[in-house]
């Protein structure tokens, strides 16, 4: 492809324009010598309509394992034998310590994540709204909330207790999604996130690559995000957990990854994209080049299951790429 | 025009074969902070087109370190310094071969040894030096450098009999500069040298230090010198300001600086080596990487003079991950 393609499409969204589908799957054509000058302009799409903030989010696993659901990547899976922890629902202190903690570390918003398929008749959630009320009592932190799917009454519930963005991923495309899950369906997370856009939360929801999906089923993934309007996009690579279905997948290389983050950011030039789980094993010393390819948030610390690094070598690494760990993200 | 244009007009003129001017490579010093990382792909796309997917590797060995006579404000191992480096004479021909083999189990595609000191003239342990080469040519397969200062035509002819395809010299910094980093041997001795090593046929790796202080257009007018003596490859070292040292104080430059240091060098020189040297751990952190995405296509690998680097592990696997390849013998 030609590199003009990708200067002739970055101005054309720079102007304000939306790209159709095809154009963004011309992007994925873009060669190796090529991948940088694309990240250059998605890193220009990314200043011009988020500007230089990057949000930093953190994690606290409130209750780990024992999941009924299938998917295929995941070591909290009842159907994978892995090392996960397995504990219930933490305390509503131990919950508090932990954002605490995240706080420390300097994330200005933490997500409490809960395992399990979701909060129909859980008999935690009432004590997960609880734990989320003294989060926000206790701490300055932003509060988001992953519990799984919702009922309307349960979203509605969440709001009121002063959430503000519901975390619930698509996980991959809808095409795709059979391959990854076959406990719940694709329209059951639909109705979710349905659910939390009526009850007035923002939302979070991305998904997993590198699980063996086409091109166009990350660009699927990409469009049915830009049409839910979602907030803020957490795009994890697999980590591929020894146990777990997709444990002999090989990982993609790091230019496909910094790739995907930059058509992202051109399908989605004003939303919050997220490098989540898998960067550290998958990125390894690229992940600095990440923060150039459009990437306008982090999550730090731990990952639910597994460790992340050091959270003031991610505050480092944003500082040297000449961006800003914000608490005061316009988002 | 905006900056972009700028950016995109030279590199069509480059990747079309053409020089770019002095001034137009100042102009690209002056773009905005967030055009820069455009100019690094286009960078990248200039190396690719001109060098290929190739990563040159060396590897140095302080063969004689520290009780240098001269002045060289960044240096560690000069006289006029307080500095705790190791000080020791040249070492023995059996360890010399020893590191040699070393660097060629760390995957380096050359090997180079260098000494503390002026240069050559009248120094006894000249012949030694030349054997040592000699011998690492039987005992590895790797490309033999050396780094030993000023030169005389003698010299240059006992190295080239050695076996040594490129010798290493630096010019340090622009000529403008010079004086300020070294006051006790002037910029045209090591021009003479370099021309010396030339006239050979030898092969030249000359580059410099950034971030010592100098501007934008000093750093400009170093490439441009090192174009006119068209040499092959060319060290760029981001300055480790070392205790004890003149420069001990100097401010760090910033990360994109650095990066954009490279992308010009690189429209300026079009088919070199740029050779990531020492400091760019410290300087760069986890924006290393970058630096092969900006038009760096060689590197030093494994520890430097006094200064530790990163490990030779951690490069080769960046160079995988970027999908480049080492260069072998």
């Amino acid at each position: 492809m030609d590199y003009r393609r990708i200067i002739t499409l970055a101005e054309y969204i720079l102007q304000g324009n939306q790209i159709n589908y095809e154009e963004a799957l011309t992007l994925t054509q873009v060669g190796n010598e090529d991948i940088p000058l694309l990240a250059a302009f998605a890193n220009k799409i990314r200043q011009q309509f988020t500007g230089n903030g990057v949000d930093m989010c953190g994690l606290v696993s409130a209750r780990s394992g024992m999941c009924s659901e299938d998917c295929k990547f995941c070591s909290q899976s009842v159907y994978h034998a892995t090392d996960a922890p397995i504990y219930g629902l933490r305390t509503a202190e131990e919950i508090t310590i932990a954002a605490q903690q995240a706080e420390q570390q300097g994330a200005s918003r933490i997500s409490l994540v809960t395992s399990g398929k979701g909060m129909d008749h859980d008999p935690d959630f009432q004590k997960i709204i609880t734990a989320i009320e003294g989060i926000m009592a206790e701490t300055d932190l932003k509060v988001c909330a992953n519990l799984g799917t919702l009922t309307p009454s349960q979203a509605q519930m969440l709001a009121a207790s002063g959430i503000k963005r519901y975390a619930h991923n698509l996980e991959t495309s809808k095409n795709f999604y059979p391959s990854v899950c076959t406990t719940h369906s694709y329209e059951e997370r639909l109705s979710t996130i349905q659910a939390a856009k009526t009850a007035g939360l923002e939302l979070c929801t991305g998904g997993i690559i590198g699980m063996g999906e086409s091109w166009s089923d990350r660009i699927d993934l990409a469009f049915a995000l830009r049409e839910l309007d979602v907030t803020s996009i957490p795009i994890n690579i697999l980590n591929p957990i020894k146990g777990t279905a997709f444990e002999d997948i090989t990982p993609p290389t790091p230019l496909d990854i910094i790739k995907t983050f930059a058509i992202f950011r051109f399908i989605l030039p004003d939303k919050i994209i997220r490098p989540a789980g898998g960067r550290e094993i998958n990125l390894r010393d690229m992940q600095g080049q990440l923060m150039l390819s459009g990437a306008n948030g982090l999550i730090i610390g731990n990952y639910l299951t597994f460790s992340g690094r050091d959270a003031a070598a991610d505050f480092q690494m944003v500082q040297d790429a000449g961006l800003v760990p914000t608490n005061t993200c316009k988002n | 025009m905006t900056n972009y244009d700028l950016i995109f007009s030279l590199g069509k003129k480059v990747l079309h074969g053409d020089p770019i001017t002095f001034e137009e490579a100042v102009a690209l010093t002056q773009i905005e902070e967030a055009d820069i990382p455009i100019l690094l792909g286009v960078a990248n796309k200039v190396r690719e087109k001109f060098t290929g997917s190739y990563v040159d590797t060396c590897q140095i060995l302080n063969a004689r370190s520290g009780n240098c006579s001269e002045d060289c404000k960044f240096c560690a191992q000069s006289a006029h310094h307080d500095v705790k480096v190791d000080a020791y004479p040249l070492m023995k021909e059996n360890d010399i071969i020893k590191a040699a083999q070393k660097a060629e189990a760390d995957q380096a595609y050359r090997f180079c040894v260098v000494t503390a000191g002026c240069g050559m003239e009248g120094d006894a342990d000249f012949a030694k030096i030349a054997t040592a080469i000699k011998r690492i040519g039987s005992e590895t397969s790797l490309q033999r450098c050396c780094s030993l200062g000023t030169l005389q035509e003698d010299h240059v002819a006992a190295l080239k009999e050695a076996g040594i395809t490129r010798y290493h010299h630096n010019l340090e910094t622009s000529e403008s500069y010079f004086k300020e980093i070294c006051t006790t041997h002037t910029y045209q001795e090591r021009i003479d040298t370099i021309k010396r090593v030339k006239a050979a046929d030898l092969e030249v790796c000359s580059g410099g230090i950034i971030g010592m202080g100098e501007t934008w257009r000093q750093r400009i007018e170093l490439a441009f010198t090192l174009k006119e003596l068209d040499v092959d490859s060319i060290p760029i070292n981001v300055l480790n300001p070392v205790k004890g040292t003149a420069l001990e104080h100097q401010e760090k430059l910033n990360p994109m600086e650095i990066l954009q240091t490279f992308a010009i060098y690189r429209m300026i020189l079009p088919t070199k080596i740029l050779r990531y040297a020492g400091g760019r751990e410290r300087n760069l952190g986890e924006l290393v990487p970058l630096g092969f995405l900006s038009g760096i296509n060689g590197m030093l690998i494994g520890d430097y003079l006094t200064t530790q680097g990163r490990g030779a592990d951690k490069d080769i696997q960046t160079v995988s991950d970027l999908g480049l390849k080492l260069l072998e013998n």
